[in-house]
């Protein structure tokens, strides 16, 4: 079992039956129901989940053969409260939490995940590598980690004296930057997007650190995909 | 659509007695009515046990006290209590639409092997800070195809 980060649920329908590519497709618990008799099949939720128990939850129902099925006009709205630090705490203890569901279901090897079409609202992530391997290693090549990369070996290039490979790299992670921030640019209004760039990146730092740090605890090196739909 | 579904709705909660007063108050609102509302009260220590109260009439509300801290025991304990065939769940901090447990429930009438639905959780702007917005503008699961990126 894999967790995605974000259900990305768009349109009403079934969930297994390919229409999304979800690793582990799964509704948030905030707003779900179950038929009795499933849920008889699969319960009691995970008291060792300190979150996450509504995706192990459904990844169990899924594995028992039920449908899943997303009612878009079943819809209730969340009286937002969130702080930053709360925002942060919240997506660090996702990253952490994950681990124990990908051991719990079995999770071994080496797996990479590249983002997918980007037009195609219902594939973001498609297998790029698996493998046996002695080591359980999960990675999600996102843009926000190619961000990282290239700055690295920018850095790399021009502390070794390679002026040229250090240009380049550094001009690539502008690029990657500027694609990766693309919605919140707005350049009438600068102020909301630095907001906006600040934000995105902070929580999705404090996700895959959470992650880093949960996968550590669990003998996995786990890089996280982003909190947001675009890897 | 005639069934004879007996809909149980169970609300884990804790602490957040004024935002489960809203959460319920949406729950009288339902066009579907939930046949029996139960309300896990996971070691609250304000007054969550009187707003449930105020509405066991209305909403033929069962007040659960849950002592083990944890949103899967408490969760759980819901499930214990609850005699529907369909078990829906909402948040203490969330508002139901007024169709919400109709379009809960219809999936699960149209298709035996449907063993769980999911609905959209969407975000109400309650102030106008730039991380509220962001908030917003990201964090909703189902989105209208109309705000689709």
């Amino acid at each position: 079992m894999i967790i995605q980060i974000m259900s990305n649920l768009f349109e009403e329908g079934y969930l297994k039956r390919k229409r999304y590519t979800l690793l582990s497709p799964f509704f948030s618990n905030g707003n779900v129901a179950f038929r009795r008799e499933a849920l008889s099949q699969v319960a009691p939720y995970d008291g060792n989940c300190y979150s996450g128990e509504d995706q192990d939850m459904c990844f169990r129902l899924a594995k028992a053969g039920w449908e899943l099925y997303f009612a878009r006009d079943a819809a209730v709205r969340h009286k937002n409260r969130a702080t930053l630090r709360a925002f942060m705490r919240q997506w660090f203890n996702y990253g952490f939490h994950h681990p124990y569901l990908f051991k719990k279901h079995g999770f071994s090897g080496l797996r990479v995940y590249r983002p997918g079409n980007r037009s195609d609202t219902s594939a973001i992530y498609i297998s790029l590598l698996k493998a046996r391997f002695p080591f359980s290693i999960l990675i999600f090549m996102t843009p926000f980690l190619g961000i990282h990369i290239l700055l690295a070996l920018a850095i790399i290039f021009a502390a070794i004296g390679l002026h040229i490979p250090a240009i380049v790299c550094g001009v690539a992670t502008l690029a990657a930057a500027l694609y990766y921030f693309s919605s919140d640019i707005d350049a009438r209004n600068p102020f909301r997007t630095c907001a906006f760039v600040f934000f995105r990146y902070i929580v999705n730092l404090a996700l895959l650190l959470g992650g880093f740090l949960g996968g550590a605890k669990r003998g996995i090196l786990y890089i996280s995909a982003t909190f947001d739909y675009k890897g | 659509m005639v069934n004879n579904f007996i809909v149980s709705v169970v609300i884990a909660t804790r602490n957040r007695a004024e935002s489960l007063r809203d959460t319920l108050a949406s729950l009288t609102r339902q066009s579907r009515k939930p046949d029996e509302v139960i309300v896990v009260d996971n070691a609250s220590s304000d007054h969550t046990k009187d707003v449930a109260l105020n509405f066991i009439d209305s909403l033929n509300l069962k007040y659960i006290y849950e002592a083990k801290r944890g949103i899967p025991y408490a969760r759980n304990t819901g499930i214990q209590n609850a005699r529907g065939d369909i078990i829906a769940f909402i948040d203490d901090d969330c508002v139901a639409d007024e169709n919400w447990l109709k379009h809960l429930e219809i999936p699960f009438v149209k298709d035996p092997y449907i063993g769980v639905v999911g609905g959209e959780i969407s975000y109400f702007k309650v102030g106008d800070d730039m991380l509220e917005a962001f908030y917003i503008q990201n964090m909703t699961s189902g989105q209208r195809a109309d705000s689709k990126r």
